[in-house]
């Protein structure tokens, strides 16, 4: 992953990375937005930049009927936000708590570049955050997933 | 001022990323070195080194003659006398060093006194001494130009800490008028000058500042090697930060003696290549010469504005006095990603908030890119920019 002078392969990365599918979530971010009322939320951070998300969920019966976010951020950033708020929308809270950063860079389906990577996590880290803080008012049994 | 015979000092402006040569246009963060200053370097570690101020061998003396040869050669630059020219690591420690060394002399009752354009290692130690110390803590704004607004000075203001150009926007202060007004009131006056030093050369006693902080690399030097400068009668009264070695003349049991000036700041062994490093980057810049230089990085940001408001960016600052520093966005871009797709071309600059919070959330971004030139730059490096930020327009504009 680690990007070397002259090498074609990395030295593509920088551009690579911004495939057609990132820039169309990052120009056409999937549930952006803010929520009223939501069950839970959670604003999460990136270290590196100081770049924020903040995410509301709407959850019922353990699983995440609704999302929205809104978030400043690079495209990287934005277009995981979209990716994940796609793909986690209807599942099971269990599965949404099982996911990790693998997971986003597979749906993702891009190579990112190593000073790209944290841009991933924020969004992930905000809803599992979200959804601990849910789970801490209202203890109920959690149902089973698996994630990707 | 022959660009391609000075570039030839520079090997690495040579390398390759990506089939293309590497646009180094990151100046404000650090510079590039000379081979003249790494020699110098070399030199000082393969045939004159020892540890300084300790020995009773020829190679101890040689070693602690060429780090004060060098401590005369930089304070000669900018009016100081040696007593007075500390060696720190950079700016950061220089400043750091001065909020703790004067912390005793801020109390309850004053004020401290920065800008919205400092770096954060002009900002936070004063915030934190005011937080220590229950002091006020007031701010010069920056106006719609990228300038100081004007500012009256509370009466009670006990410190006024300013950087001599902005590393944001490029502004460059009017050190002899800021530092009188802030006189007036009786303050002490910090001079940041980690962005300016690289630039314009000051000459302390005529610019009216009681201390003085730079670092060696953003002007060729090596990195360690920082500067702090502060008029000598008020060194002489102020505490030693860091107690130890080099900085003590009698130790008993229950009390210690300092060492005159400037050991008494310098505990410690010393960066003494750094110096040294520092010393051969000043002689570089000075036989180059300082106004050549600046007027070289004044055609280069014309060119950029020119060739930026041909694009349609939103450009940071219209100071009238400038260095080579141009801060822009790509209207609904984010500054990252501009970043990367220069990087994908070789161009390097830097994205982010500059560690000047204050100042960029003024602007209103999350982050800008900013571009900064040297001695080094050239027209067709700017134009590389230019292209590369065209296509970074076409893809997230
Ligand atoms: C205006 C200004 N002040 C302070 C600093 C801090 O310099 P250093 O990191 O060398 O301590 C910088 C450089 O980043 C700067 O541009």
């Amino acid at each position: 992953m680690d990007y070397k002078p002259d090498d074609e392969g990395a030295a593509n990365m920088y551009h690579a990375m911004y495939k057609e599918h990132i820039l169309d979530h990052y120009r056409h971010p999937r549930n952006s937005g803010t929520m009223e009322k939501p069950d839970a939320t959670a604003r999460g951070i990136s270290k590196a930049c100081g770049d924020f998300i903040d995410v509301f969920l709407r959850i019922k019966d353990n699983q995440l009927e609704d999302i929205k976010y809104d978030s400043i951020g690079c495209a990287i950033s934005i277009a995981s936000a979209s990716i994940l708020s796609e793909h986690i929308k209807g599942k099971p809270l269990d599965y949404i708590m099982k996911m990790t950063q693998d997971d986003i860079l597979k749906l993702m389906n891009v190579q990112l570049s190593a000073a790209k990577m944290h841009c991933t996590l924020p969004a992930l880290e905000a809803t599992q955050g979200a959804i601990e803080i849910y789970r801490k008012g209202h203890a109920t049994p959690a149902d089973a997933g698996q994630p990707v | 001022m022959d660009v391609e015979k000075i570039r030839k000092d520079f090997p690495i402006l040579a390398k390759k990323y990506h089939g293309k040569t590497l646009a180094y246009l990151d100046n404000a963060a650090s510079s590039q070195k000379p081979v003249q200053v790494v020699d110098a370097v070399r030199d000082f570690y393969l045939n004159s080194y020892a540890n300084v101020h300790r020995g009773s061998y020829d190679l101890s003396v040689e070693a602690t003659e060429a780090y004060e040869k060098a401590r005369k050669r930089v304070g000669k630059h900018f009016g100081a006398k040696e007593k007075e020219t500390i060696f720190t690591r950079n700016t950061t420690e220089s400043l750091n060093a001065l909020a703790y060394s004067l912390s005793d002399s801020i109390g309850e009752d004053d004020a401290i006194v920065v800008t919205e354009m400092d770096h954060h290692s002009n900002l936070v130690p004063w915030q934190q001494l005011c937080l220590r110390k229950k002091a006020e803590l007031h701010f010069v704004e920056v106006d719609g130009n990228g300038e100081l607004a004007d500012f009256d000075f509370p009466s009670n203001t006990a410190l006024f800490a300013f950087p001599h150009v902005s590393n944001v926007l490029g502004t460059v202060n009017d050190v002899e008028k800021w530092a009188k007004k802030a006189k007036k009131e009786g303050a002490l006056v910090v001079l940041d000058g980690a962005a300016g030093a690289p630039h314009i050369p000051l000459n302390v006693h005529r610019s009216g500042v009681d201390f003085y902080a730079f670092s060696g690399h953003k002007m060729l030097g090596p990195m360690g090697s920082g500067v702090l400068w502060g008029k000598q009668e008020l060194l002489e009264k102020m505490p030693p930060f860091l107690y130890g070695g080099s900085m003590i003349t009698n130790v008993e049991k229950g009390k210690s003696e300092w060492a005159d000036l400037p050991h008494k700041f310098e505990a410690g062994t010393p960066d003494a290549g750094g110096a040294i490093g520092l010393a051969k980057a000043i002689d570089y810049l000075e036989s180059v010469g300082f106004s050549r230089i600046l007027e070289h990085e004044h055609a280069l940001v014309k060119k950029t504005l020119d060739l930026f408001a041909e694009i349609g960016l939103d450009v940071y600052g219209s100071p009238s006095k400038r260095t080579g520093i141009v801060s822009f966005n790509i209207r609904n871009a984010h500054a990252h990603d501009i970043g990367m797709v220069l990087g994908g071309d070789a161009i390097a600059v830097r994205a982010g908030v500059h560690c000047s919070q204050v100042l960029v959330k003024k602007l209103g971004v999350p982050a800008t890119v900013r571009a900064s030139y040297y001695l080094y730059n050239t027209e067709s490096e700017v134009e590389r920019l230019a292209d590369s930020v065209r296509k970074a327009k076409e893809v997230f504009g």
